[in-house]
């Protein structure tokens, strides 16, 4: 767009005479990404990136160092001409650093601490410089607590702390707890996430066995619920946010917090608690009639009975995440159209789910309030899909991966004709997708059919032959009588290598076949900042070659897609120069050439996954560390023409946080991440 | 239909529709509080920050959209999703400009309170600095790097430990 526009040379710079209001109102329609990018262009505009509205785009990260004064970087920090609101140090040993706190403590306005070695006095010598502190995060930092003397000699009070962050401390105890909140008087958001906490009466009766002395100033062993619910019995009033992620918090505990007097909350966070029952959950909706976000994800006892009775009662509910609640089924997923302010939904991984959830409930009728649709790993119909995307106009992010059997390019370009304002589009395994559903190109005919019999749609009888329709005649087995001797996989592999060459040869000549084109592209997503489309194998180099034009993509996965090769790569950095995460794992047709344009061409390129790619070789790794100035994270897993130590070639980059070597794959990390697939159609 | 009349900087009197002129919370407020007669046909409004040439752009615009429902106060919202890719096909063409008359427009916008005329104008501002690296943005506004080669450094070597939140 901006290349419609005559830019004039003769010195007169409009842009910096603009008065700062106006600079920022300008900044405010910039993602934060592009807002830093035009923050460095010159000292007007870093003002204007420094306005308050902007606080919370960036932080400074610290991460795998030891911070001292004398020592880079925190020696280069104390010449800094600009102030960091948020700071967060990653597995950092601390040492002597009085100056910079005392620089930078009055500007510091979140503070986040994981995986450090801290001791309890430096701990409290940094509090004690951070005045205006309203946020903090403590992760992962065993040896702060291990002594138990936290805050013991300490005699300031953070009054403006709000926000208290303490997940997955494994010394936090009773006494711990008692101390750090009192410390903090204004608290009105607890994380307490991945901590054991005994939440039993009887194992409080256990710890404390009649000992007054400590049932005042809590246990120095363990972490019970006791003082965390007479913490909220005193604070009733402040406390509106609580996060027990991932704890043992039971029904009976959950319910005596919700019914506490006075105690008013607005988002309650309880993914991954396997001890809640549908008596607590019913219990707590009944008490805190105002909650707008509610997280039961991972909850596996939650039943119908339980969403049912949220669905009637948290009228002003704005989030509702129930992922992998396996029990639920249609009957209460319907109901969700009981809450006029829902904006957020997730019901992924409820297998039990089928179309008629969908269709006569959140995609009944039309919706304009619903932003964010989370349909991961369900069995739902292409009818159903269409219809999300006719009656729910205004969404933001769509999560459709994993629906195996039933997204189709039909489902694609009804999504591109409807759902113009998508910021996340997430496709992954939905392998029946072709270019034709992103490009739009041969499609006009197919989608006419589908709006004459839409009630029809479902009972087509094989759903495998839209792939097949795009074929060029040549490719349809000739002669029945000649028997393959090929695998079918292999014969997959060869059809779409076929049927990328046809659609490529349709792309060329597009001009000549524009009135079998829908117009539906890709393109019409013109603020899509994130698209998988990994694992959709039918997705070759033409989609990207055609009209993929996404000025702020930021995120795109294109992970095992075999027709992606550097055709499709020289146009993607083109079109795309905003991409920042790229994840081209298991493309076996990238080679160096494709890394050499991605990292000259992306200059904002911070994550790269290209493990498992064959092709390439040190060439590769060369490209990156000569090029890529802003690269953090860097896969390069089963690179098997790569020498083994690929961080020797890497030494010149300086942001690089993560290599990922043939030692580690990302993905044997957190193998919960995949979801189960769907069952087989049930129609 | 009622008409005002309307005098530029350089002294040009354009006479427009009392609904067109409205749009602008500047010129609704002059004649509330200069009591100026809606009636009287010799009064001319003087607008000394803005030329006739943008003048005439603000009135075209303004004639476009003088049926649009005003956007309440809650629009406001700074909570509001900002997105720069809702511009409708008549603004991006009306603002095919060069940039001189693209930041006039956006300054008699500010002057004069137009909020659908200041809002266009800024998000296709917006999309001018998009995906760009501050080199480009400095290409594309003509604006002189006033940093230091040392200042520079110190913000890049800052950088790498900057991240998006």
């Amino acid at each position: 767009m901006a290349n419609d526009y005559v830019t004039i040379h003769n010195g007169i710079n409009y842009a910096e005479s603009l008065p700062m209001e106006i600079i920022v109102k300008i900044f405010q329609y910039l993602h934060p990404i592009d807002r830093h990018y035009a923050s460095l262009a010159c000292k007007r505009f870093l003002e204007a990136s420094e306005h308050y509205r902007f606080i919370d785009d960036t932080k400074i990260n610290f991460c795998k160092i030891t911070f001292s004064d004398h020592f880079t970087p925190a020696r280069e920090f104390l010449k800094s001409f600009r102030c960091f609101p948020n700071v967060q140090f990653t597995e950092v040993e601390f040492n002597d650093c009085g100056r910079f706190f005392q620089k930078y403590g009055d500007d510091i306005y979140s503070l986040s601490i994981i995986s450090c070695d801290i001791s309890e006095k430096k701990l409290s010598s940094i509090l004690s410089e951070t005045k205006n502190l309203t946020y903090l995060k403590i992760r992962k930092c065993s040896d702060l607590f291990i002594s138990g003397r936290l805050f013991s000699d300490m005699n300031i009070v953070l009054e403006n702390v709000t926000q208290l962050s303490l997940p997955e401390n494994r010394h936090l105890t009773d006494l711990l707890f008692n101390r750090i909140t009192s410390v903090m008087p204004n608290l009105s958001s607890l994380d307490l996430s991945h901590n054991t906490i005994s939440f039993h009466k009887g194992l409080f009766k256990k710890y404390y066995p009649g000992n007054h002395d400590e049932e005042l100033t809590g246990s120095k062993t363990v972490l019970t619920s006791h003082f965390i619910q007479k913490f909220f019995r005193e604070r009733a009033g402040k406390i509106k946010e609580l996060n027990f992620n991932s704890t043992l918090i039971d029904g009976n505990a959950l319910q005596a917090i919700a019914e506490i007097e006075e105690l008013d909350l607005s988002s309650l966070y309880l993914r991954s608690c396997d001890q809640l029952t549908n008596e607590g959950i019913i219990g707590l909706v009944t008490a805190q009639q105002n909650l707008q976000v509610l997280d039961l994800s991972l909850t596996v006892r939650l039943t119908d009975l339980a969403l049912i009775h949220i669905c009637d009662t948290l009228r002003n509910l704005k989030q509702l995440k129930v992922r992998r609640c396996r029990a639920l089924t249609d009957i209460a997923i319907k109901m969700v159209t009981n809450m006029p302010f829902l904006e957020v939904l997730d019901i992924s991984e409820c297998e039990a789910i089928t179309s008629s959830g969908i269709l006569e409930g959140i995609a009944k009728e039309r919706n304009e309030v619903l932003l964010e649709l989370y349909l991961s790993a369900l069995n739902i119909s292409e009818a159903a899909i269409i219809k999300v995307a006719e009656n729910i106009p205004n969404l933001r992010v769509l999560d459709l991966s994993y629906c195996i059997n039933h997204v189709n390019d039909v489902c694609v370009q009804m999504i591109l004709k409807h759902l113009t304002f998508l910021r996340e589009l997430d496709l992954r395994l939905c392998e029946r997708i072709s270019d034709a559903g992103l490009t739009g190109m041969s499609m006009e005919a197919k989608l006419n059919e589908v709006n004459k019999e839409v009630t029809e749609v479902e009972r087509k009888s094989d759903p495998i032959i839209s792939g097949s329709i795009y074929c060029p005649e040549p490719l349809r087995p000739q002669n029945p009588i000649r028997i393959s001797l090929k695998s079918k996989a292999e014969q997959e592999i060869v059809e779409d290598a076929m049927r990328k060459k046809a659609m490529l040869q349709l792309a060329m000549g597009i001009n000549l076949q524009e009135q079998a084109s829908s117009n539906y592209s890709i393109a019409r997503l013109k603020g899509l900042r994130t698209l998988k489309l990994g694992s959709c194998n039918k997705v070759s180099d033409v989609s990207l070659i055609y009209n993929f034009k996404l000025a702020e993509l930021k995120e795109i996965d294109l992970s095992k897609c075999q027709q992606i090769s550097i055709q499709g790569i020289k146009e993607l950095v083109i079109n795309c120069p905003a991409l920042e995460v790229v994840n081209l794992s298991e493309c076996h047709n990238i080679n160096d050439k494709c890394i050499e344009l991605i990292s000259k061409k992306l200059t904002r390129l911070i994550s790269l996954d290209i493990s498992r790619c064959h092709q390439l070789t040190d060439f590769s790794l060369d490209y990156i560390a000569v090029y890529c100035k802003r690269i953090r994270n860097l896969s390069v897993h089963g690179c098997k023409n790569m020498s083994d130590e690929p961080y020797l070639k890497l030494t010149s980059l300086d942001t690089l946080r993560n290599v990922s070597m043939n030692k580690l794959n990302s993905e044997l990390e957190h193998p919960s991440r995949i979801p189960r697939p769907p069952r087989l159609p049930a129609f | 239909m009622q008409t005002i009349k309307l005098q530029s900087s350089d002294n040009e009197i354009f006479e427009c529709d009392l609904a067109v002129a409205k749009c602008s919370a500047t010129i609704r407020t002059m004649l509330e509080d200069l009591g100026i007669d809606e009636n009287s046909e010799d009064e001319v409004v003087p607008l000394p920050n803005v030329n006739s040439a943008i003048l005439r752009k603000v009135i075209q615009f303004c004639t476009y959209h003088k049926d649009d429902p005003v956007p309440s106060s809650t629009d406001d919202d700074e909570n509001k999703e900002k997105r720069t890719d809702d511009i409708t096909s008549w603004d991006a063409d009306f603002l095919k400009v060069d940039q001189g008359t693209l930041f006039e427009l956006i300054l008699a916008a500010n002057y004069l309170d137009i909020r659908s005329l200041l809002d266009v104008t800024c998000k296709t501002v917006a999309n001018m600095i998009k995906g760009k690296t501050p080199d480009e943005i400095r290409k594309t506004f003509n604006i002189k790097n006033d940093f230091t080669p040392a200042e520079e450094e110190q913000v890049r070597k800052e950088n790498t430990w900057c991240e998006e939140k």
